[in-house]
């Protein structure tokens, strides 16, 4: 068995910055700090490499990801406690497109938010599986490789995910229902 | 049908699963909902200038753009900030009292510091004062207790020892007042600078030097006193000016004051007949 490559920080950075970016917000991470937790997940990239042993770097960059997610959503709280904030804000990432009119960008706006509050309410495991396959694309394999799990357990994970998210959409417009 | 065959066709089935929102749902159905709000969220992509300017905040720092300390981190440093205050508070006040204490007794003892002070009963009237042995003292330190001649002992300055009447030097000078304890080398000359220069209290600026110089012969800052004392020494006419010139001469030929000695020495030695 031959020994994988080794890659640079650099390499490293350029190859998978775009897919850590896109782990953070499937793992819940709001857009507005989705640069600042892509800044600290780099970082401990670049203490943690001389002991890394380079086998599935994309698990591994996911594994520091879901760490910096959980990090942050404790930082968050602690803070909301703290100032009393309330942490449902408003993203500013959120720009209107060119060319759609404004009725449109806000009923996008809309829904995007009621599907970031109907996540919000999935466990941590079965919300990073859904967004990782239905919004961001990426195939059962890749998914299981990332999270370091066999492909039946994504799938799995992903059933129970579907299942959870209509239920979540059935509840969502009862309650639009009976305002 | 086995069970382990079941499973596979079940995977396999799950395998050719499409994307939500690449399938056909019917119109207003559950699905369709989902499906509209998945595609409400496309797929991200970051635009090369978030790349390029998490890279450079990298680079730059190391660290993160806004400080966000762990809760524990945090917690751990306001107990930290919270223990410093208490123990600065604390000494302050320690030392506030202690003054205060050393001021009432000092003042019991010797009311009228311009009437002649008597020695406690028990204590022998005008015993010489024995040099203060000093730790690590060598032959510099000997050299500046020698030279440098006592004025009357502080107030506080420990080991207490009989007052003695003092000569008056100075007939000008304003009352002797208490003088506060200060146990440390930088805030006895800051004091002792801040008398003579803003107070314009020469003596108050002798008598805190004079206590610098036979509690601290070797000090850090025995230049800067030294220095000090010439000055005050000066500013009272006091005679020992030269004697403290000379002394700082000698331990620093090429101090940074040792114009303002020279000076000193020159203007002696021209008074003198």
């Amino acid at each position: 068995m031959t020994a994988p490559a080794t890659a640079t920080f650099e390499e490293i950075y350029d190859a998978w910055f775009d897919d850590v970016s896109r782990w953070l917000l499937a793992l819940g991470a709001p857009a507005a700090d989705a640069e600042d937790l892509a800044q600290e997940v780099f970082l401990v990239v670049r203490r943690r490499l001389v002991d890394f042993d380079h086998r599935n770097v994309a698990g591994w960059l996911f594994r520091i990801a879901s760490r910096q997610v959980a990090a942050h959503r404790r930082r968050r709280w602690f803070k909301s406690v703290l100032s009393r904030r309330r942490d449902d804000e408003r993203e500013l990432t959120e720009l209107p497109h060119e060319g759609e009119s404004p009725a449109a960008v806000l009923e996008t706006k809309e829904r995007r938010r009621v599907l970031e509050q109907l996540l919000a309410r999935m466990s941590d495991k079965r919300r990073a599986t859904f967004v990782l396959f239905e919004v961001e694309g990426y195939s059962g394999e890749e998914i299981a490789r990332m999270q370091g799990i066999p492909v039946a357990t994504v799938w799995t994970r992903l059933h129970h995910a579907r299942k959870e998210f209509f239920a979540l959409v059935e509840d969502h417009r009862k309650r639009e229902g009976s305002r | 049908m086995s069970k382990p065959l079941q499973r596979l066709e079940r995977l396999e089935r799950l395998e050719r699963l499409e994307r939500l929102i690449d399938g056909a749902p019917v119109a207003g159905s559950l699905e369709a909902e989902g499906v509209a709000l998945l595609t409400a969220r496309a797929r991200h992509e970051s635009s090369p200038i978030q790349k390029a300017r998490v890279r450079a905040a990298l680079e730059a720092n190391g660290a993160p753009a806004t400080w966000r300390g762990r809760p524990a981190t945090l917690a751990l440093l306001f107990a930290a900030i919270l223990l410093v205050g208490a123990a600065i508070s604390r000494t302050s006040f320690a030392r506030q009292w202690v003054g205060a204490q050393v001021r009432r007794l000092v003042a019991w003892v010797a009311p009228q510091d311009d009437a002649p002070v008597t020695a406690p009963r028990a204590a022998p009237a005008n015993t010489p004062a024995k040099p203060v042995i000093v730790e690590n003292e060598n032959e510099n330190v000997q050299a500046v207790q020698a030279e440098i001649p006592a004025e009357a002992p502080l107030a506080a300055t420990p080991p207490r020892q009989p007052r003695v009447a003092a000569p008056h030097v100075d007939a000008r000078a304003p009352k002797r007042e208490a003088l506060p304890v200060i146990d440390d080398e930088p805030t006895l000359v800051a004091t002792a600078m801040r008398a003579l220069r803003r107070d314009h209290d020469p003596a108050g600026a002798a008598r805190l030097l004079d206590d610098y110089l036979r509690r601290w012969p070797n000090g850090a800052l025995i230049e800067e006193a030294l220095a000090l004392a010439i000055e005050a020494a000066n500013a009272r006419g006091d005679a020992r000016a030269r004697t403290f010139a000379t002394t700082y001469l000698r331990r620093f030929p090429a101090g940074r004051f040792g114009e303002a000695a020279r000076r000193t020495l020159a203007s002696a030695s021209a008074h003198t007949p």
